[in-house]
């Protein structure tokens, strides 16, 4: 545990004592010596469950994954920045980094919580440096429009938790993960304890961010820096699904009634949001609200309470996670040469940009859950689950997948394919870094077909 | 340089220069040939985005050129001008081909083919897959001895020793 | 031998995350050793050491 997390916060000094010319090289290869050291999480010797215990923290199946991601990010997240922010002072670029690590940092040590309380203070903490990177690097004024959205929602939604969390405390002792699966379960009758659950669970909806309350996700999505939208598809959406799946074992008797309008809010939420992409003219607003649709069915999943629900919502949160963030990564290569988000001002990149095309072509496809990808495994769980549940769902779910299909598809033509714009002149090469970003996205995912076990959570 | 102002009126986009014209305007650059020899011998689509806003002629693009070189990272001018092996890490070429095979050697040989191997060669969880491999052999083991696949009874019960039913 | 103090002087700060990897590792491992404090100390599960073996698991 502490042998990637002190790297991580030795991180921060490396990034400040560095001569201004090796910065990015040398956070660069730290980082992903750190995200290589996290594989050693992967080795799950015990059939127990937990793993690297320490006082505070421990990994099981399930945190272990996300938490593999989340150092992944990072360097990625580096190497998805370095353009844009080279045009600024030194002493910047360095705050710059270090914000990423302390995100990486509060992420791990909220994805390795052994007690909800820390977890969710971790949580809270990861609001702070995501919120600076927003309001202080995005590109438009909207960036602080878009930043008390995102901190008003998360935290008017995650107060009740505490208030929540602060209950259960009272009433079981212990709110250890470790020994809170195997405690009695509460007798909840009252209406206090139907608003208990939901108090429970609106923080990591919120988050997630379910239809209804996902204003806040298009708009920091949109605003945000590219490595504030990496991080922000990739882990952060992560935690509410996350904590979902913990809190579940705790609200066990109640989740069967007081889930209904809920998993219906995600499921429409999905046609919705879908339905929403393909009115997009945005590129970067169209892959966030393409996130929220993903993540509906995410939620679905977990609040079906099956352990297929639960397998196939980590599958999808981690295949999504990958997914989205190239496609942000790309759509950010577009927008440093095009300086404009609006898909409709840069299409025909098929001729300019070849390879690019490529890419776009396989994270699209990813996107939409084509075949062997993980993503269509986790989509194929929670439907099949949710069909198990109740055919109507199938009604819902299937034109979700089909218009995810279909503003996949919108995405790739609009913004690659057709006549070039008169407009646009002179278009920059695509860089290498730019390749090695999308290929160190893309090939994560490809490899999760030949080991798909390793994201499988609980169930392996 | 400055004796043709009025020249920038005839193309006032750099980059649709007539070809004869571009010719004769290089061959007033040749002052610069020395110090910028590589500039020079490129293309002119290079220099397309050097409009100058003040009406100082068509001579800018061509007095533009090295001041705009300073100016990286904008998108004003392409960072390809100064440095062709350009890799979109950094504009000092050094430190650019430095970051790109750290780069390189860190995510790929390192983070992606040492820890894919890490990852193959993990032990098997729980032993499932020799469980499988175990379950294979049994059944080809029995079919050849002619037994059923499967006992009826989970242990041999013959190895069960059972409290006698007197002792009740 | 001063290109190489020139390099030592440019690069030290490539120590950091290693030497943090290292600590990490050592206060594992002590954590790990503390686990340890309660081993074959249950009444119930306690067994007598076979000749030769130190400790019941490692």
């Amino acid at each position: 545990m502490l042998k990637i997390l002190l790297p991580t916060l030795m991180l921060v000094p490396t990034i400040w004592v560095t001569p201004a010319k090796w910065l990015w090289p040398t956070t660069l290869a730290h980082s992903f010596l750190i995200a290589l050291t996290s594989f050693s999480w992967l080795k799950n010797f015990s059939e127990t469950g937990w793993m690297s215990l320490n006082k505070y923290m421990a990994t099981d199946a399930l945190s272990t994954p996300l938490l593999v991601l989340t150092c992944w990010l990072l360097p990625l997240m580096i190497l998805a920045s370095q353009n844009h922010t080279s045009a600024e002072p030194i002493n910047r670029q360095r705050m710059y980094i270090t914000l990423l690590t302390s995100l990486q940092f509060f992420l791990i040590l909220a994805f390795s919580a052994t007690e909800i309380i820390m977890f969710y203070v971790m949580f809270e903490a990861t609001l702070i440096p995501t919120l600076i990177i927003i309001t202080r690097w995005g590109n438009q004024t909207e960036r602080l429009n878009a930043g008390t959205y995102f901190l008003f929602y998360t935290l008017a939604g995650s107060l009740p938790l505490l208030v929540a969390l602060l209950l259960l405390q009272n009433n079981t002792g212990t709110l250890s993960l470790l020994t809170i699966q195997f405690s009695d379960p509460i007798l909840l009758s009252t209406y206090a304890d139907k608003i208990w659950w939901a108090g429970c669970l609106i923080a990591f909806l919120v988050k997630m961010p379910l239809y209804g309350v996902h204003l806040w996700l298009p708009k920091a999505h949109v605003e945000a820096p590219i490595a504030g939208s990496m991080i922000l598809a990739a882990v952060l959406l992560k935690l509410g699904g996350y904590g979902m799946l913990r809190m579940m074992t705790v609200l066990e008797p109640l989740t069967k009634e007081l889930s209904y309008p809920f998993i219906i809010l995600a499921l429409w939420g999905i046609i919705m949001t879908g339905s929403i992409c393909l009115r997009q003219t945005d590129l970067k607003s169209l892959i966030a609200y393409s996130s929220v649709s993903h993540m509906g069915l995410v939620a679905g999943g977990i609040l079906i309470q099956t352990p297929w629900g639960f397998t196939g919502a980590l599958i999808l949160m981690i295949a999504h996670g990958l997914t989205s963030s190239a496609l942000f990564c790309l759509a950010n290569t577009n927008y440093e040469r095009t300086h404009s988000r609006t898909m409709i001002l840069a299409r025909g990149m098929q001729m300019v940009l070849p390879l690019m095309t490529t890419w776009w072509f396989i994270a699209s496809l990813a996107n939409l859950a084509l075949p062997p990808l993980p993503n269509l495994m986790g989509e194929l769980m929670i439907i099949t689950s949710l069909f198990n549940w109740s055919w109507w769902t199938i009604a819902l779910t299937g034109t979700g997948t089909l218009i995810t299909a279909g503003y996949s598809l919108y995405m790739f033509l609009m913004t690659q394919r057709g006549p070039i714009p008169l407009h646009i002149t002179a278009i920059e090469p695509s860089h290498s870094r730019e390749h090695l970003l999308i290929f160190l996205h893309l090939l994560p995912l490809l490899l999760l077909i030949l080991k798909p076990e390793l994201i499988w959570g609980w169930t392996f | 340089m400055t004796s043709k102002g009025g020249q920038g009126d005839q193309f006032p986009i750099p980059g649709s220069l007539y070809p004869s014209e571009t010719v004769e305007m290089f061959t007033r650059l040749s002052r610069f040939r020395s110090a910028f020899p590589r500039l020079y011998s490129r293309q002119p689509v290079r220099f397309v985005s050097q409009s100058k806003p003040t009406g100082a002629a068509g001579s800018t693009a061509v007095t533009e050129l090295h001041p705009a070189a300073d100016k990286a990272g904008h998108g004003e001018v392409s960072q390809y001008v100064k440095n062709p092996d350009y890799h979109g890490f950094s504009s000092d070429p050094v430190v650019d081909e430095w970051n790109m095979r750290v780069g390189f050697f860190f995510g790929i040989s390192v983070a992606l083919v040492l820890g894919a191997t890490f990852i193959h060669y993990l032990p098997d969880h729980g032993m499932r897959q020799w469980a499988r491999r175990e379950a294979e052999c049994v059944i080809q083991q029995r079919e050849k001895e002619g037994l059923p696949l499967i006992e009826e009874n989970y242990y041999d019960p013959s190895k069960i020793v059972l409290p006698s039913a007197r002792n009740e | 031998m001063v290109n190489f103090v020139a390099l030592a002087r440019e690069h030290w700060v490539n120590i950091l995350v290693p030497m943090g990897f290292v600590i990490g590792w050592y206060l594992d491992k002590q954590q790990d050793q503390k686990l340890t404090a309660f081993r074959n100390k249950s009444v119930l599960y306690s067994r007598e050491l076979k000749p030769g073996e130190e400790v019941t698991w490692k």
